[in-house]
């Protein structure tokens, strides 16, 4: 090109010119380009001389280089073709499809336009997606889970496994980011240090697969929650070729280059529920399926031989979260640390197996040890709900033995080991059924009716004591008042007296103590000073009181029977008795009539 | 003074023993009995609703919260079961199963609350305060009641100065006595009609700043504890924990005693 160039002036003289058809053509050296990179558009002019070159007007469009000039001169079958050349180069700014306007050229006085062409602009990453799509198909890391809607703390196996295309060459293949596993209690089943491949066919293509990790994962929250990917980083070579796309099965030849290629597998989602309500209080937090199996090796021993319990609990779940149970022996046994037997595996992919706990035990007296109960609960996830168990008739018994049980002594005394009286199990005092009462609600006894009664009562009380005392002190300072009222009551002791003397045959005295009684009563009833009493005076009062006539008269003949059988000699025989009625008669008759006035 | 007796009886009789009432007594005292039975054969769930029943038809006693609190124990209600011991110890302060059986309980409550520290009078009026029901205080008043009319008595009805004397010292320490044992009744009668705590019943509850269900979330508490009342807005209730810290929840969380 270089020569030709340099013998073009020798030419453009020597040969003679030649009608020839006028065309003015454009040419690019490539079509299709990615952003960046630029393109160089040749313009042709054939048929003649052109000048003034315009470049056509760009937009979005830069120039990346100045229009350089020539001649193309081509010759065969004796026609020489000659040309001038506009070349430059253009660089795009944005990606998409461009008309590149015509650009244009003086020839003989007139504006000459040149063809149109267009261009294509692709991003970088969409002229490489098809390779990434074509990796895709050939190496991927697929996820595997056991179960995408769990309950709190059940189980589930999430395995990470490469898949690679045998013939797909591979450069390099580093971990780049590995799943945390936030939220999540994990067992590891298999981690990348012991990676290797086999080969596998699926679909009829060849591949090879290797398991990145494998992990059971026990769910720790409830919700929605999100693994984060396994991300692989891979580096894949490929040759460049001049036209079209690169591709990955190109034979290699001159420069190598490589794809980053990040292989992962999305993030996976686990829907955790929480366990239903209804949880026992000795829940143990285990979620599965399980057994359960507490037995002890002997139940007849001799005092300071072993005695072994076992609890086991088998099946499949977090067995590795069970704690030995804390469990109160009775007093008198010697009990050892808890040995913890394990049998877990997780060959089968779950964790399942069984864990067992040994309590050994020393008993350092004979007779009957009951142990307390031993309770487990866990979560069935097949059931779906809470399955308890337990074991409350665990007892042995322990003979004398043939060692002499050596009895410590204090003080040359025997003393017996005293033990608080501990409880076996915690479980609530029974309910009562025996003198059972039941109240209005609100009821107080606080103000009630009886309160306020008895609270006043000692007050009334006090009130009535002190009045009553009063009374009686007013009754005693009136000392007529008194004396009526004793009338009655000494008039009828007298009369008791002669009533005796009458009987005893003491006549004269009769008479005295009659006519007493009956002067007494009446001076007493009627106020009459000793002085002034006589048997006229004492008949006055008696009418002024307004006794009736009758009762007067009575009490006169009483009188006069009286005065004159004192004082008549010789025996008066049934005389004295009729003068003793009469006397009772009279002196209750007046009493009567006074006491209803 | 015998008549006066029997005014006094014939009054507090007719008082408390309304007929109708006595008579429904007797009924529903029948279905505390067939509750307890259920309960005797594991049935909790018939002796819950039995109990539950009488309590809705204004009847209580201590034995019956005590019983209630059992069914809510066996049932695994251990908040409620709280409520109903505590219930059943304030009508009866040395109700010692209740006392045994409120403890298990409290053992399932999440919440660990130190107490504040108070005066140590505080401590010794609570033991005091605890010593006898209201029925014993209001008791023990009447009896001083009475030591205060005897004393009087003697004051104004004895002529010997020693008498006297004695009456004077009588009526002073039975005055005392009776305001004293008076005072306490009064007390522990208000507190038991007005409710001053309440056990929490959700089993967790974001105790908030204020009565409103945008206010901050202060702390957390969970079922069975115990908290005081303070003040009440709507369906929102003051609360404060035994260590003094305070906040808002609703009324539907928590079961007032």
């Amino acid at each position: 090109m270089v020569r030709l160039l340099a013998i073009l002036p020798i030419l453009l003289c020597s040969l003679p010119i030649r009608a020839q058809e006028i065309r003015f053509l454009v040419e690019a050296n490539k079509k299709t380009i990615t952003l960046g990179n630029t393109i160089t558009l040749t313009y042709k002019f054939i048929g003649g001389n052109a000048t003034d070159f315009r470049p056509p007007k760009l937009v979005d469009i830069d120039y990346a280089s100045y229009v350089t000039q020539g001649m193309e001169v081509r010759q065969f079958n004796n026609n020489v073709t000659r040309a001038v050349t506009f070349s430059f180069s253009i660089k795009p700014r944005k990606t998409g499809e461009f008309e590149i306007p015509p650009a244009t050229v003086m020839y003989q006085g007139n504006r000459m336009e040149s063809d149109k062409i267009t261009i294509k602009v692709l991003d970088k990453s969409e002229a490489e997606k098809g390779i990434y799509e074509q990796i895709a198909e050939n190496v991927f890391v697929k996820a595997y889970l056991s179960k995408n809607n769990v309950y709190l703390g059940e189980q589930v196996k999430l395995t990470f496994k490469l898949f690679k295309k045998v013939n797909m060459p591979i450069a390099e293949l580093n971990y780049k980011s590995v799943p945390e596993y936030d939220g999540f209690w994990k067992e590891v089943l298999q981690d990348n240090r012991n990676f290797e491949m086999k080969e596998e066919l699926i679909d009829g293509e060849r591949f090879q697969t290797g398991i990145l990790e494998s992990v059971i994962l026990f769910p720790q929250k409830t919700g929605e929650v999100v693994i984060d990917p396994y991300v692989m980083h891979a580096k894949i070579p490929y040759q460049t070729k001049r036209r079209g796309y690169p591709s990955i099965f190109d034979d290699f030849f001159g420069q190598v280059k490589y794809y980053d290629y990040d292989l992962s597998a999305p993030a996976i989602k686990i829907d955790v529920k929480p366990l239903p309500p209804g949880k026992p209080h000795d829940f143990s937090g285990l979620v599965g399926e399980f057994t359960f199996n507490a037995a002890l090796t002997d139940t007849q021993v001799e005092i300071d031989d072993a005695v072994t319990l076992n609890i086991e609990v088998a099946g499949q779940g977090n067995l590795k979260l069970i704690k030995p149970w804390e469990l109160e022996f009775p007093s008198g046994i010697e009990d050892y640390p808890t040995k913890t037997h394990d049998n877990i595996s997780t060959s089968s992919g779950l964790m399942s197996g069984s864990r067992r706990f040994e309590y050994l035990m020393f008993p350092r007296r004979e007779g009957i040890f009951k142990l307390p109960a031993i309770r487990f609960s866990y979560f069935d996830v097949e059931q779906e709900k809470y399955v308890s168990f337990s074991e409350n008739d665990l007892s042995f018994k322990v003979g004398k033995g043939t060692n002499v049980n050596t009895v410590e002594s204090v003080g040359g005394q025997h003393a017996t080991i005293q033990n608080d009286v501990d409880f076996i199990n915690n479980d609530i005092q029974f309910i009562k059924f025996n003198n059972i009462n039941l109240f209005p609600m609100g009821y107080s006894a606080f103000l009630s009716a009886p309160h306020i009664a008895f609270t006043l009562a000692p007050f009334g009380l006090l009130f009535l004591l002190v009045f009553v005392r009063k009374k009686k002190e007013e009754e005693a300072k009136d000392v007529v008042g008194t004396k009526m009222k004793r009338a009655t009551s000494l008039a009828k002791k007298r009369l008791q007296t002669a009533g005796k003397l009458l009987d005893e045959g003491n006549e004269d005295a009769f008479y005295n103590e009659v006519s007493r009684a009956v002067f007494g009563f009446l001076s007493h009833k009627f106020a009459i000073k000793e002085s002034e009493m006589s048997k006229a005076f004492a008949l006055k009062k008696l009418q002024e009181a307004g006794l009736p006539q009758e009762l007067i008269d009575k009490c006169e003949k009483l009188i006069d029977d009286c005065e004159f059988a004192r004082f008549a000699p010789g025996p008066k025989g049934g005389v004295a008795r009729n003068i003793y009625q009469n006397a009772v008669e009279v002196i209750s008759n007046i009493e009567n009539k006074l006491a209803r006035q | 003074m015998k008549l006066i007796n029997q005014i006094i009886w014939i009054t507090a009789l007719l008082w408390s023993a309304n007929p109708a009432v006595a008579g429904n007594k007797a009924a529903w005292l029948d279905s505390f009995k067939t509750a307890n039975e259920h309960y005797q054969n594991n049935n909790y769930q018939a002796a819950l609703k039995g109990y539950q029943i009488i309590l809705n038809q204004g009847y209580e006693s201590a034995d019956l919260y005590y019983n209630l609190g059992n069914a809510y124990y066996k049932q695994n209600e251990y908040a409620l079961s709280i409520w109903a011991y505590e219930k059943a110890l304030l009508l009866k302060p040395d109700f010692e199963e209740a006392k045994v059986n409120l403890e298990l309980a409290n053992r399932t409550v999440t919440d660990k609350v130190q107490p504040m520290p108070r005066i140590a009078w505080w401590y010794y009026w609570q033991k005091i305060k605890q010593l006898f029901t209201v029925k014993t205080w209001t008791i023990l008043s009447i009896i001083g009641a009475w030591l205060l009319a005897a004393g009087l008595f003697f004051l104004l009805n004895s002529r010997k100065h020693a008498l006297k004397r004695t009456g004077i010292y009588l009526s002073f320490i039975g005055f005392a006595f009776a305001v004293f044992c008076g005072a306490i009744a009064m007390n522990k009668n208000h507190l038991m009609h007005n409710p001053h705590a309440a056990i929490v019943t959700t089993s967790n509850v974001y105790v908030k700043s204020a009565p409103e269900e945008e206010s901050a979330d202060l702390f957390v508490i969970h079922s069975g504890l115990k908290v005081s009342l303070e003040d009440a807005i709507g369906s929102w209730q003051k609360i404060k924990l035994a260590d003094g810290k305070m906040g808002w929840v609703s009324t539907d969380d928590i079961k007032p005693l």
